[in-house]
C-alpha cells in the first residue's frame, strides 16, 4: 500500500502543479508552457491509474479498490495541508533545490 | 426554499446538515472510536492480557461454559481469538423466551484455563462506545433504530445536495487557504468533503442499508409477511440455508466440538476458524457451522455445516450466496472494515476523523455565516443563533470532554460498585450534559476556550492516570511493544495537543479582537488631539 500511496501522491502533486494557483504557492509569479502542463497532466493521470492497476494486481479486487480509494483521499489531504502551510515541502522540492542549488521550472 | 437549482440544493444542504450534526457529530466520534473498539476494549480491562491459547482449548472450555450455562438455548455461538476482534474467548447464546418474539441473547467472556467467565472490572469497553454509534443511549432499539435511520437519511440529502452547490470541485480540489476567516471554514469544509468523498459517502449510504428493515419493513413483510418467524425464514432462504431443520423430538449428546474445528483447519489451514454455531444444541437435530475469517469487504465466508452429535459433514456454503445478499454482505463489510488489516484500519480512521471535521466544520460554518449580522442587532443574536453556537461549543469540545470522563471512569470508579458498567455511561453523560449547559453560562468565545483548554487538560492527563492506576506507563508499554496500551496514550497525547492548538488559537485572536478597537480609539484621539 506504501509503494501505491507514493505513486497516487506524486500523481496528485504534479496534477496540482498544472494548476497556476497551486505552483504559484511554491514558485510565485512563475507560469508554465503549456507542453509542459500537457506533460505535468497526463503523467498525473497516468500516475492515478498505474496505482490503482497495482493495488488491484496485489491485493485483488475488492481489497484492492478499498485501500486504493483509501490512499486517494489520505494522499490528497496531506497534499492540500503542505500546499496551505508548507508548500515549499510539496514532493520535497525545496530540499531538491537545495541539493541540485537551482530553482526547478527553469524558464 | 430559494429561487433556481442550486440555490435550492444550497438551502437543503444547509438546513438538512444543521437540523442532524449534532447527532450525527456523535455518531462519527463514536463510531471512528468503533474501528479500534476491540482494542479499547483491552485498555478498559487492564487486568486481563490476552495470551495465545490452542484453538482446542479455547473450545472445549466454551463448550464446558455453555453447558453448564445455556443448556436448552436455541443457538450457542464460540469465538476463539484467532483475530484481531476477539481478544478474549467469547460465548453468546440465544434462548427463546416467548414462541414467535425475537430470542433473548446472554454473553460472556471466558477464561480458557478454568472455563469460568474471565475476571474483570465490570465496564461496557470499546465495545459500547461503537454501539453507541448506531443505538444511541437510554433509549430501546425501536426508538434508535428511527433516529439514527431518519438522521443518516437527512445525512445521505445532505451529501448528494453538498456536491451539488459546490461549483468548483475541480479548479478548488486541492485549496484550502488557512486564516482567512469565513473562507477558510468553507475551504475546509469542502476540501474534506470531496477528498474523502469515496468514504463519507461509502459509510452514509451503508449505515442507512443497515437500518432497511427498520425503515422499510414491507419489503420483506409484503413477500414473507411479518414477525419473527418469518423474518428468519426470509434469512434462512437468502442465505441458502436449504440443510436447516426444525428442532427434533428426542434428544442427543454433543459431540466433542474441537474435532469439528480441527477438521476446518485441516481444509482452511490453522488459525483460519472464525467462529462456531452450534442450533439446538443437545438435541437430536443439533448443527454445528463452522465459519471461515473474513479476509475481503465481503462480509459473509465459506462455512462448513456439521451433525453436531456425529460430526459428519453436512454441506460446504460458499461465501457468495445469491446476488443480493452478496451486495448487502459487501457493502456491510465495506461499513464494519472487519477485513482490515493495520494500515487499512488506520486510512479508515482517518477518512473518519475527516468525517467528524467535515461535519464539524459544516456547524461552524452556519454560525460563522451569520455572526456578523447577528452582532449587529440591537438585542444581540437571537434565540436560535445562540442555541446553535452553544450546542457546537458543547458537541464538538464538549462531547470529547465526555468521552475522556468514560475512559477516567473505567480507571477510577470503585471496582465493587454495583453496576459499575452503567455508572461509567452515566459519568459520560453527566459530563456532556454540563458541557452542552456550560455555554449558557459563559460567553460564547470564553466557553469555546474554556471547554478547548478542559479537553486537551483531560487527554493529557489520560495516560497519567493510566500509569498510576495501572502501572502500565508508556515508556514502559514502548519498551514491552505493547501498543494497546502505548496506541491509547499516544492518541490520546496527540488528542490533548490538537485541542491545546485549538484553544491558543482562539486565545491569541480574541486578545488581537480586544486591542484591535482599543487601537482605533487611539487613533481617534491622536487624530483629534492633533487636529
Amino acid at each position: 500500500m506504501l509503494f501505491s500511496a507514493i505513486v497516487v501522491y506524486v500523481g496528485f502533486a504534479l496534477l496540482a502543479l498544472n494548476k497556476n494557483r497551486h505552483l504559484q504557492q511554491i514558485w510565485p509569479s512563475r507560469e508554465l508552457h503549456e507542453d509542459v502542463k500537457l506533460a505535468l497532466d497526463t503523467i498525473g493521470w497516468l500516475l492515478l491509474a498505474v496505482a490503482v492497476v497495482y493495488q488491484v494486481y496485489i491485493s485483488g479486487f475488492g481489497n484492492g479498490l478499498v485501500e486504493y480509494t483509501a490512499v486517494l483521499s489520505i494522499s490528497g489531504l496531506i497534499l492540500v495541508f503542505q500546499f496551505s502551510y508548507w508548500p515549499r515541502s510539496v514532493l520535497a522540492i525545496g530540499l531538491l533545490e537545495r541539493v541540485t542549488e537551482k530553482s526547478l521550472p527553469t524558464k | 426554499m430559494k429561487n433556481g437549482f442550486r440555490q435550492s440544493m444550497a438551502w437543503l444542504h444547509t438546513w438538512t446538515g444543521l437540523v442532524v450534526g449534532w447527532v450525527l457529530f456523535f455518531v462519527f466520534v463514536t463510531g471512528n472510536l468503533g474501528r479500534f473498539d476491540t482494542e479499547i476494549d483491552q485498555w478498559m480491562k487492564p487486568e486481563v492480557i490476552p495470551q495465545p491459547v490452542p484453538i482446542a482449548q479455547e473450545i472445549g472450555a466454551a463448550q464446558q461454559r455453555l453447558t453448564q450455562q445455556a443448556a436448552g438455548a436455541e443457538r450457542w455461538t464460540i469465538y476463539p481469538t484467532t483475530n484481531r476482534d476477539t481478544p478474549y474467548l467469547r460465548i453468546t447464546w440465544d434462548t427463546e423466551v416467548k414462541p414467535g418474539q425475537a430470542l433473548k441473547r446472554g454473553e460472556e467472556f471466558i477464561d480458557s484455563s478454568t472455563a469460568t467467565p474471565l475476571d474483570t472490572r465490570a465496564t461496557g469497553g470499546g465495545q459500547l462506545l461503537y454501539k453507541m454509534h448506531y443505538a444511541l443511549a437510554y433509549m430501546p432499539r425501536s426508538v434508535s433504530n428511527w433516529v439514527i435511520g431518519i438522521c443518516s437519511m437527512f445525512m445521505l440529502v445532505a451529501i448528494i445536495s453538498g456536491v451539488i452547490t459546490h461549483k468548483k470541485i475541480f479548479t478548488d480540489f486541492f485549496t484550502f487557504r488557512p486564516n482567512k476567516g469565513q473562507r477558510s471554514w468553507l475551504d475546509l469544509h469542502a476540501v474534506l468533503a470531496v477528498l474523502t468523498l469515496p468514504f463519507f459517502f461509502m459509510i452514509t449510504y451503508t449505515g442507512l442499508l443497515f437500518f432497511l428493515s427498520t425503515l422499510v419493513p414491507g419489503i420483506v413483510g409484503a413477500n414473507y409477511g411479518f414477525g419473527e418467524k418469518n423474518r428468519q425464514q426470509f434469512n434462512d432462504e437468502l442465505a441458502a440455508r436449504e440443510y436447516k431443520l426444525d428442532r427434533a423430538e428426542s434428544s442427543a449428546p454433543l459431540i466433542s466440538l474441537s474435532q469439528l474445528t480441527a477438521e476446518a483447519e485441516r481444509r482452511w489451514g490453522e488459525g483460519q476458524v472464525r467462529t462456531v454455531e452450534i442450533h439446538y444444541p443437545g438435541n437430536q437435530h443439533a448443527q454445528a457451522v463452522v465459519t471461515r475469517q473474513i479476509v475481503s469487504p465481503l462480509r459473509s465466508t465459506e462455512e462448513l455445516v456439521f451433525n453436531a452429535t456425529n460430526g459428519e459433514l453436512i454441506a460446504e456454503q460458499s461465501a457468495t450466496t445469491a446476488a443480493p445478499r452478496t451486495f448487502y454482505e459487501t457493502v456491510q463489510g465495506l461499513h464494519e472494515s472487519l477485513f482490515a488489516g493495520w494500515w487499512l484500519r488506520w486510512l479508515y480512521f482517518l477518512s473518519g476523523l475527516a468525517g467528524v471535521a467535515i461535519i464539524g466544520s459544516g456547524l461552524i460554518l452556519w454560525i460563522v455565516k451569520r455572526r456578523p449580522k447577528q452582532l449587529k442587532q440591537a438585542e444581540g443574536p437571537d434565540f436560535g443563533h445562540r442555541l446553535v453556537e452553544g450546542l457546537n461549543v458543547g458537541t464538538i469540545a464538549g462531547l470529547h470532554i465526555a468521552i475522556a470522563a468514560y475512559f477516567f471512569a473505567n480507571r477510577l470508579l470503585p471496582v465493587d460498585l454495583a453496576e459499575r458498567n452503567e455508572w461509567e455511561v452515566h459519568v459520560m453523560f453527566s459530563v456532556w450534559l454540563i458541557a452542552l449547559l456550560h455555554p449558557v453560562v459563559r460567553p460564547i468565545n470564553r466557553a469555546w476556550i474554556e471547554q478547548l483548554w478542559v479537553a486537551a487538560a483531560a487527554f493529557l492527563l489520560l495516560p497519567v492516570v493510566n500509569a498510576v492506576t495501572t502501572g502500565r506507563d508508556l515508556i514502559q508499554s514502548l519498551q514491552q511493544g505493547d501498543w494497546v496500551f502505548a496506541g491509547f496514550d499516544l492518541v490520546s497525547i496527540a488528542t490533548a495537543i490538537l485541542f491545546a492548538v485549538a484553544a491558543l488559537k482562539l486565545q491569541q485572536r480574541e486578545q488581537q479582537q480586544a486591542s484591535a478597537p482599543a487601537k482605533t480609539r487611539v487613533n481617534r484621539v491622536v487624530q483629534e488631539a492633533s487636529a
